[in-house]
C-alpha cells in the first residue's frame, strides 16, 4: 500500500523522541473483537480521518457505525507484514505533533484537533509541495475509502442494488475430473 | 497422471515433484499453456499463488473480491503511489476478474514487434488460426449494441454525435446474465475464464494445479533450471505456513503476468543482462466521470461492450488512447472518484446516474522506455513499481479528458470530473478548456492501469530483450515466460486474448523444448 519513497524519506525521522512527539493523541475504545495490526492510538488517528470523510449525513452511515478503522485493520491484516507496518508509521507520523508543528505550525495532535482544524490538516497533505506527504494522503484516503464502503449500510446508501438470485454459496467445487459429472457450469472436456 | 486442484491447506507437509513441466501461474497465458501442453500428453504442475475460488465465493462483496483475487488487495501501485494497480491473484489469474472485452491484436502493433524489436515468426497469419480456435472455445462473440447496459450506449451515442469511430466489443461469455460482476468474478460461471474453462480441461487430461504456492526462486544449475521452490500459503491469510513444495520440472514456463513475472526472474539472481525488470507498460488509463440526468445504473449490465480507437494514433510522439468504459460499482467509485468528505459524498449519493469514460493510453510505441519492477527488502511477496510519468502522458492524458469529456457532453451528461485531485468541473463545452490550466503531476491527477505488459521483452537479440522469439529466456535452456510481460509493448487493446493466441502459438516451443 505505502512504498519505500514514504516511510523510507526524511519525514519518519521526526519519529524521535522529544515532548512534542509524546503528546497524547485521541482515545477511543476498542474493538470488542480486539485489533490485528494498528495499535489504539493508529487507531484512533485512522477513525479521527475517517470521521472527516464520513461525517454525519441523513441516511449514511456515519464512520462510527461503518467501524472504518476496525474494517482497515481486518485489511491491514492480509497486507504483507512490511506494508501494514507502513500505514502503522504513517499514521504515527499523522497525528506526530512534532510533525504538526513543523509543517502547519500547530502543536495538537491530529486527532485532537477540531474537526476544521483536520479538515485542514487533510487539505494541507493532499496539496503538500512534497509528493510523500501527497502519497501519505492518498494511502490513507483509500484505506479509509475502502473500509466504509465496505459497510452494507453504505452501500445501499448509494442506491446500488445488487443482483439477487444468482450466487449459489453451495454451488459445487469442481477439483478434478470424476466429480465433473456433478457440475453443471464447468466447461469439462471429459 | 491423474490431474487434480490442490489448495494451501492441503499441503500439510513440504513436497517435492518431478514433471515435465513446471508453469507458474493460472492466468491467460499460463491457462492457455497448460492446456496445450496436457493436450499433448505431457505431465504438467502448476503453481498458482492465488487460491482457488469459484463462484460460490463469487458473492458480490466487493472487499473481499478485491481482497482475495487481486494482486495487493487491489493496492498495487506503483512506488510513488501515483499510477494504481489492478492485476488478478487467483486461479485464473485476470481472465476471472476481468471485463471479458476479447480483441484480437491489432497488425500494426504485431508488425512494430517485427520491425523494431526483431520479433520472429508472431504476426497475424501465424496468430489466426490460435486466436480461431479460442474464439470458439470460448465463446468469444460480439455484443450488440442492443444489449449494451445504458453507460456503454451513453459511450456509443457520444461518439456518434461527435462523429468519432466506434464498434462494439466481443465477449468471452455464454449465457450471461449481464449483471455486471464480471470483476468480482462471475457467480454463473458465464464468464469463460480459465477457470472454468481450460484449466479444468488440463486437469481433466492429468494436470496437477497447486493453488495458494507462490514460486520464490528458480535454482539455476548452469544453463537450466533445476527447481522450482515455492512456499506454501495459508489459504484463510496468505501468509507462508512454512511448508515448502518444490517442483523439479525439465521445463519451467514463468506465467506470473506482467510484474511478477520479472520479480520472480530477479529473486532467482536472472536479470536478463539488465533487461528483466525494464520496459514494463501499463496501458495508463485516466477516467473521465459525468452525472447524467437519467439512471444510468453503470454498475450492471454487461461491463464494456463499445470501443473507440478514433485516437489511438495522433502521429509520432503522442500518446494515444483506446476509449471504452468501466463498470462503477461503489467501493471501486468510491476510491477512483476525487474529493473527500461532503462532496466526495455528493458524488456517491449520485451512483445510479454516474457513468465514466476510460481513456487507455498506449504506451510503448513511441521510444518510451515505460516503468520498471525491482526488488523491495527481502520479503519475496514485495516488489517495487516504478513508472516515470513524463510531459509526453501529461499531454496525451490532458488531450484525452478533453476528449471524453466532450463525448459525456454530447451524450447528454450534465455535469464531467476530471481525474484530478481537485477535480475539474466541466458542465459546457467552455468549460473542456478548464482542462487546459489543471496540474498534471504525480497524485494531481489520477492514473490507473489494469492491463500490464512487458518486462519481460520478447526480441531479436539479448542485449535489448530477456526472451526471445520463441519465448525462451536467452540465457537458459528449459527456461520459458509465457504470459504479457514478453510483450515490447503495449497493444492498444485489452490483452486477453492477444496474451492467449501467443501462449498458444508459444505452446510449442515449449513443448518442443521438453524432448530437447
Ligand atoms: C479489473 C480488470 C479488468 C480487465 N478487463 C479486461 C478485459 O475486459 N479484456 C482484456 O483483454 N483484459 C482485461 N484485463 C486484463 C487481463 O485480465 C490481463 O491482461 C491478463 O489476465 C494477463 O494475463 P497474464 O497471463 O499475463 O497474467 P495473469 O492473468 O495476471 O495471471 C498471472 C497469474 O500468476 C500468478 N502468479 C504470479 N506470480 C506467481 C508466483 N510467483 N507463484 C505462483 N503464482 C504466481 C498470479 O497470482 C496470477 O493469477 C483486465 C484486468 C483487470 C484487473
Ligand atoms: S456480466 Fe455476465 S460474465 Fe459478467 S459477471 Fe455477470 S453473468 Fe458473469
Amino acid at each position: 500500500m505505502l512504498k519505500r519513497g514514504l516511510v523510507g524519506g526524511a519525514l519518519l525521522a521526526l519519529g524521535g523522541s522529544g515532548v512534542l512527539v509524546l503528546r497524547e493523541g485521541l482515545v477511543l475504545p476498542l474493538p470488542e473483537e480486539g485489533l490485528r495490526v494498528l495499535g489504539p492510538r493508529e487507531y484512533a488517528t485512522l477513525q479521527a480521518v475517517a470521521r472527516r470523510a464520513f461525517p454525519p449525513r441523513a441516511g449514511w452511515p456515519d464512520a462510527d457505525t461503518a467501524r472504518v478503522a476496525f474494517t482497515a485493520d481486518k485489511l491491514l491484516a492480509r497486507s504483507a507484514p512490511s506494508a501494514a507496518k507502513e500505514v502503522r508509521e504513517l499514521l504515527g507520523l499523522f497525528d506526530n505533533a512534532l510533525a504538526g508543528l513543523l509543517f502547519t505550525g500547530h502543536v495538537t495532535p491530529f486527532s485532537r484537533l477540531a474537526p476544521e482544524a483536520q479538515d485542514a490538516v487533510l487539505e494541507d497533505w493532499r496539496t503538500s509541495r512534497l509528493a510523500l506527504r501527497r502519497s501519505g494522503y492518498h494511502a490513507l484516503r483509500t484505506l479509509v475509502y475502502s473500509a466504509y464502503y465496505a459497510h452494507p449500510a453504505a452501500v445501499a446508501a448509494t442506491g446500488f442494488v445488487a443482483p439477487q438470485g444468482f450466487h449459489d454459496p453451495n454451488a459445487p467445487v469442481w477439483r478434478e475430473a470424476k466429480d465433473s459429472a456433478r457440475t453443471s457450469g464447468t466447461e469439462v472436456t471429459p | 497422471m491423474s490431474g487434480r486442484i490442490h489448495t494451501g491447506d492441503e499441503l500439510t507437509e513440504d513436497r517435492v515433484l518431478t514433471c515435465d513441466v513446471c508453469i507458474v501461474g493460472s492466468g491467460a497465458g499460463g491457462g492457455v499453456l497448460g492446456l496445450e501442453l496436457a493436450r499433448r500428453g505431457l505431465d504438467v504442475v502448476m503453481l498458482e499463488e492465488g487460491g482457488y475460488h469459484t463462484r460460490r465465493d463469487f458473492d458480490g462483496d466487493e472487499l473481499r473480491a478485491y481482497t482475495e483475487l487481486y494482486q495487493e488487495q487491489g493496492n498495487r501501485a506503483t512506488a510513488d503511489l501515483s499510477v494504481g494497480i489492478f492485476q488478478g491473484r487467483t486461479v485464473g489469474g485476470g481472465t476471472t476478474i476481468n471485463w471479458c472485452a476479447s480483441f484480437r491484436t491489432p497488425p500494426e502493433i504485431l508488425a512494430r514487434w517485427r520491425d523494431v524489436h526483431g520479433v520472429k515468426g508472431l504476426d497475424t497469419q501465424a496468430l489466426t488460426p490460435h486466436w480461431d480456435w479460442l474464439e470458439e472455445r470460448l465463446n468469444i462473440r460480439d455484443w450488440p449494441i442492443e444489449r449494451a447496459n445504458r453507460n456503454n450506449q451513453i459511450l456509443w451515442e457520444g461518439l456518434g454525435k461527435l462523429g468519432y469511430s466506434r464498434g462494439t466489443v466481443k465477449r468471452n461469455v455464454k449465457n450471461c446474465a449481464a449483471l455486471g460482476a464480471c470483476g468480482l468474478g462471475c457467480p454463473t460461471d458465464a464468464k469463460q475464464s480459465t477457470l472454468v474453462t481450460l484449466i479444468p480441461e488440463a486437469v481433466t487430461l492429468g494436470m496437477r494445479l497447486y493453488s495458494n504456492v507462490s514460486a520464490r526462486r528458480l535454482e539455476m544449475a548452469g544453463p537450466r533450471v533445476a527447481a522450482v521452490h515455492a512456499d506454501v500459503l495459508d489459504p484463510g491469510t496468505d501468509r507462508p505456513t512454512g511448508k515448502r513444495l518444490t517442483v523439479k520440472a525439465k521445463v519451467t514456463a514463468v506465467c506470473g503476468g506482467a510484474i511478477n513475472s520479472a520479480a520472480l526472474l530477479l529473486r532467482s539472481g536472472l536479470t536478463g543482462r539488465g533487461q528483466v525488470g525494464k520496459r514494463l507498460y501499463l496501458h495508463p488509463v485516466v477516467v473521465t466521470n459525468a452525472r447524467f440526468p437519467e439512471r444510468v445504473e453503470a454498475y450492471t449490465g454487461a461491463p464494456l461492450t463499445v470501443y473507440s480507437r478514433q485516437f489511438i494514433d495522433r502521429g509520432p510522439g503522442k500518446l494515444g488512447w483506446l476509449i471504452e468504459v468501466p463498470p462503477i460499482l461503489p467501493l471501486l467509485g468510491a476510491v477512483t472518484l476525487s474529493g473527500f468528505g461532503p462532496a466526495h459524498q455528493d458524488l456517491m449519493a449520485g451512483l445510479p446516474h454516474a457513468n465514466a469514460v476510460l481513456s487507455i493510453c498506449l504506451d510503448g510505441v513511441h521510444g518510451d522506455e515505460g516503468g520498471t519492477v525491482a526488488l523491495r527488502g527481502d520479503d519475496p511477496s514485495r516488489l517495487e513499481v516504478n513508472y516515470p510519468l513524463e510531459p509526453f502522458h501529461w499531454e496525451g492524458f490532458r488531450e484525452a479528458l478533453k476528449v471524453a469529456a466532450r463525448i459525456q457532453l454530447a451524450a447528454g451528461a450534465e455535469l464531467v470530473l476530471s481525474p484530478h485531485s481537485d477535480p475539474v468541473l466541466i458542465r459546457e463545452e467552455s468549460d473542456v478548456a478548464k482542462l487546459d490550466d489543471a496540474p498534471y503531476a504525480p497524485l494531481e491527477c489520477r492514473v490507473l492501469s489494469a492491463h500490464q505488459m512487458g518486462g519481460c521483452a520478447m526480441g531479436g537479440s539479448p542485449d535489448s530483450s530477456v526472451v526471445d522469439s520463441t519465448l525462451r529466456y536467452w540465457d537458459a535452456d528449459n527456461l520459458f515466460v509465457v504470459d504479457g510481460s514478453v510483450f515490447p509493448t503495449a497493444l492498444g487493446v485489452n490483452p486477453m486474448e492477444t496474451i492467449m493466441g501467443v501462449a498458444r502459438w508459444g505452446s510449442q516451443h515449449v513443448a518442443a523444448a521438453v524432448k530437447a
